[in-house]
């Protein structure tokens, strides 16, 4: 089945010009005999367009695709985690937004922009998906600095965590405990309930196949597995739903008055993620390495570029959020 | 018993025995204010976390002025947030963004045909509404319906002729010109203003009044004028002589549409004021001095030609500001002022409005010079106010080296004139046209670039100083 978003005839947008037999025939894939309007020569040539969207470079790239990620992936590994999967990625996104008004948007802006859409769930997977890889492969490099030389951050994660011992294990067994594939992130997030104090925290999150981390975007966090989980426990999960009218609640004019976010900001920064789709570890680890590739990935985490990413503020005295 | 029962009875003499005094509920809700009574409510989940209690839900907290260091955080983490995520995912190709053109307008050294093809700069007029006077700057003929073919301006000599005005304007400004960014059709607004700023002139969206050059007094006459030196800093001491001096006009203007200018076009032309302007296959070249063949009803190419025009007077004004922090001055200052406090007799004692009429009559004196010539033939004899060798003669050496302050040695204290005078407020202004012979927006290049400015010597065949 194809996607509804899709408009055009499919075999002027794919170059992988796939149609389920269901569809041949249909106004979207319409059969050769009837394309055959066009002159010989034109129906042959490829798509000719221009992309908009390219595999993004990674530092590292051209070391990784020799000797893959020490201790980590091999380069049979990467080449489909990052080289060919990335690609598609990028492939699907240019043939989602040709020609559209968004078509030069960014991928973290179709992200937020399209995640209330359920007509455009394969532009947003797609663009969550791209995001997501690159965040995964950002932090890895072929020779990763350790947490001990960046004290500051250490320390920052060790006020929320106790030690990094326990912020090690709590992630990689949350990631081994997700049924499928997915992301784990380690986030900083800024407390915006109390007007006039930010206080931030590091916080675990979960996101399920191309959920998205940002809160912009979070009617597509995909953070629990639905499948076990009933109406109750999903509605306590997306919190609790507070009255619209009245005296209490969001639309009352004190809840109005109070800054939802700082001026022109935002209130969430993916910091560190990985990604536990399967593609990734399955050649170099079995289909039954997940653990193993988990704690080679802890061992081979970057805390250089970690320490990049992570804004000032969470580098700085300890903050605790209480609640 | 009966003693007590009795006392109750007497309730408004209780005072009187205050041993047996009863307290009422009245007297206490009268009198009591509860600690808790602004905690009406309890906010918090419904799972009791986050319980607080709230004085008021329906009151908004008391306004509390931002702290500027949590300012300052937010906008940190806003921009580092915004600048790690969106480099994440995808690589954009380079595009087109319109916000851009204003934002971040291209330079002269960023000409280049393509950037003039995709911004729609070659796309002319219907074939039927030409003027045939611009055959020259026109590639062919476009017929996407053989009903409607169109001409296509040829992008070599765009790029050519704007890097020729591009060149106009930075002279123009390098040497403390005024220039003039004219576009009044819609969208334009915002494209003169920005080109304008870069330039350091002044710009117009709105029509043109007819008159602002040739009627200026009375149009600009209740405008602010300031003196100011080479540094642009103001200087003070000169109010009755502006008062007295004429309003101001441009050394350049630039007109993005001359089909709906025509009025300021022959202001210009009767001024001598050089033009710079759009020259679409449908306007006619006559009516200003260098054209830029373009399209001038794409809004694109219109932004990418202003913002050219005005990155040059902004290199023309950096120019300038270093040479003047360096000492060098433009050479020739004829502003017309006088040091303060050297004023000749009989002014001081003007009133306002016959200084205005004074100023009104030395605005037309520029005529006077004009109906010296002989219209329609050949000029042979001169104005001897154009001369500016009219002090030559007796050997005075003209002061083309450099200007310290107000310079008066050309002052002809006899008549009262000075040679060559133009009222000028700008201090280190220079008029980038002359009358003296002039067709009227002639061909004759009017900044030439060449100038030496140590020497300073220019002199035409026939004895005439040119500039």
């Amino acid at each position: 089945m194809i996607t509804r978003r899709l408009a055009r005839p499919l075999s002027q947008s794919s170059s992988s010009a796939w149609v389920c037999p269901a569809c041949i025939g249909s106004p979207f894939a319409p059969r050769q005999a009837a394309a055959s309007i066009l002159p010989q020569t034109r129906r042959q040539q490829p798509q000719q367009r221009r992309s908009i969207h390219h595999v993004p470079p990674l530092t590292y790239d051209a070391t990784f695709q020799q000797d893959g990620i020490p201790n980590f992936i091999s380069k049979y590994g990467y080449k489909i985690a990052w080289t060919e999967y990335q690609a598609l990625m990028v492939q699907k996104l240019n043939e989602l937004t040709a020609g559209e008004p968004y078509e030069h948007s960014l991928t973290k802006d179709l992200a937020i922009q399209f995640a209330r859409d359920p007509m455009s769930a394969s532009l947003f997977n797609h663009a969550s998906m791209a995001h997501n890889n690159h965040y995964f492969f950002s932090t890895l490099s072929t020779h990763p600095s350790k947490l001990d030389n960046h004290p500051s951050l250490k320390q920052s994660l060790i006020s929320t965590f106790g030690s990094i011992e326990t912020l090690q294990m709590t992630m990689l067994d949350t990631a081994s405990a997700m049924f499928g594939p997915g992301f784990v992130w380690l986030i900083w997030a800024r407390d915006l309930d109390i007007v006039g104090t930010r206080r931030g925290g590091w916080r675990i999150l979960t996101t399920y196949l191309a959920g998205t981390p940002y809160v912009e975007a979070g009617y597509r966090q995909q953070g629990i597995d639905t499948n076990t989980n009933n109406a109750s426990s999903q509605s306590a999960y997306r919190g609790p739903i507070s009255n619209n009218v009245g005296y209490m609640g969001q639309y009352t004019k004190a809840n109005m008055d109070k800054a939802k976010l700082p001026p022109g900001g935002t209130n969430a920064q993916p910091v560190l993620c990985v990604n536990t789709w399967e593609h990734v570890w399955l050649r170099d680890y079995g289909i039954s390495g997940k653990r193993a590739f988990l704690s080679d990935w802890w061992d081979t985490v970057d805390w250089g570029a970690v320490e990049q990413i992570a804004p000032k503020e969470s580098k700085g005295p300890a903050q605790f959020i209480r609640y | 018993m009966a003693s007590r029962l009795a006392l109750s009875k007497s309730t408004p003499l209780a005072h009187l025995r205050p041993r047996q005094r009863r307290t009422y509920a009245s007297e206490i809700e009268s009198t009591y204010t509860n600690p808790h009574a602004d905690q009406q409510f309890i906010a918090g989940a419904l799972d009791g976390s986050k319980s607080h209690a709230v004085q008021s839900a329906t009151t908004s907290p008391a306004p509390t002025t931002p702290d500027p260091d949590q300012v300052l955080r937010d906008y940190e983490f806003s921009q580092h947030q915004k600048a790690v995520t969106s480099k994440i995912g995808s690589t954009l190709a380079p595009h087109y963004r319109p916000h851009e053109l204003l934002s971040n307008p291209p330079s002269p050294k960023d000409i280049t045909l393509e950037l003039l093809l995709a911004s729609q700069a070659h796309i002319g007029h219907s074939t039927s509404l030409w003027h045939p006077a611009n055959a020259k700057y026109i590639f062919g003929v476009l017929a996407q319906t053989p009903s409607d073919p169109i001409h296509i301006i040829s992008l070599d000599a765009t790029a050519a002729y704007l890097r020729r005005a591009a060149k106009i304007v930075s002279g123009v400004t390098e040497r403390g010109g005024l220039v003039l960014f004219v576009g009044s059709r819609g969208g334009q607004a915002s494209t003169v203003v920005r080109a304008a700023g870069l330039a350091g002139g002044c710009h117009l969206f709105t029509k043109w009044i007819p008159g602002t050059i040739t009627n200026g007094q009375q149009i600009l006459g209740k405008c602010g004028k300031k003196v100011v030196d080479h540094r642009d800093e103001a200087v003070p001491g000169f109010e009755e002589q502006l008062i007295k001096s004429a309003a101001v006009k441009p050394d350049l203007v630039v007109c993005l549409n001359m089909l709906e200018n025509y009025v300021l076009l022959h202001e210009c032309a009767l001024n001598n004021i050089p033009t710079i302007g759009i020259l679409d296959t449908d306007c006619n070249p006559t009516w200003i001095t260098y054209p830029i063949p373009a399209n001038d009803d794409s809004l694109r190419s219109v932004q990418v030609i202003a913002g050219v025009l005005g990155r040059a007077g902004e290199e023309g004004q950096k120019k300038r500001k270093v040479n003047a922090a360096r000492g060098r001055l433009p050479m020739r200052q004829d502003h017309g002022l006088e040091a303060p406090g050297e004023e000749g007799e009989g002014v001081g004692g003007l009133g306002k409005e016959m200084s205005a009429l004074m100023a009104a009559e030395r605005f037309g004196e520029d005529e006077v010079e004009l109906e010296g010539r002989d219209v329609g033939g050949e000029v042979e004899e001169v104005d001897a106010s154009l001369l500016e060798d009219g002090m030559e003669a007796e050997g005075v050496e003209v002061p083309y080296e450099r200007d310290e302050g107000v310079d008066i040695r050309n002052w002809d204290t006899e008549t009262g004139e000075r040679m060559g005078r133009r009222s000028e407020q700008v201090g280190s202004a220079q008029r980038s046209a002359r009358t003296g012979g002039s067709l009227g927006g002639g061909e004759r290049s009017h900044v030439d670039p060449t100038w030496d400015g140590e020497t300073g010597e220019r002199y035409d065949e026939g004895g005439v100083k040119r500039r």
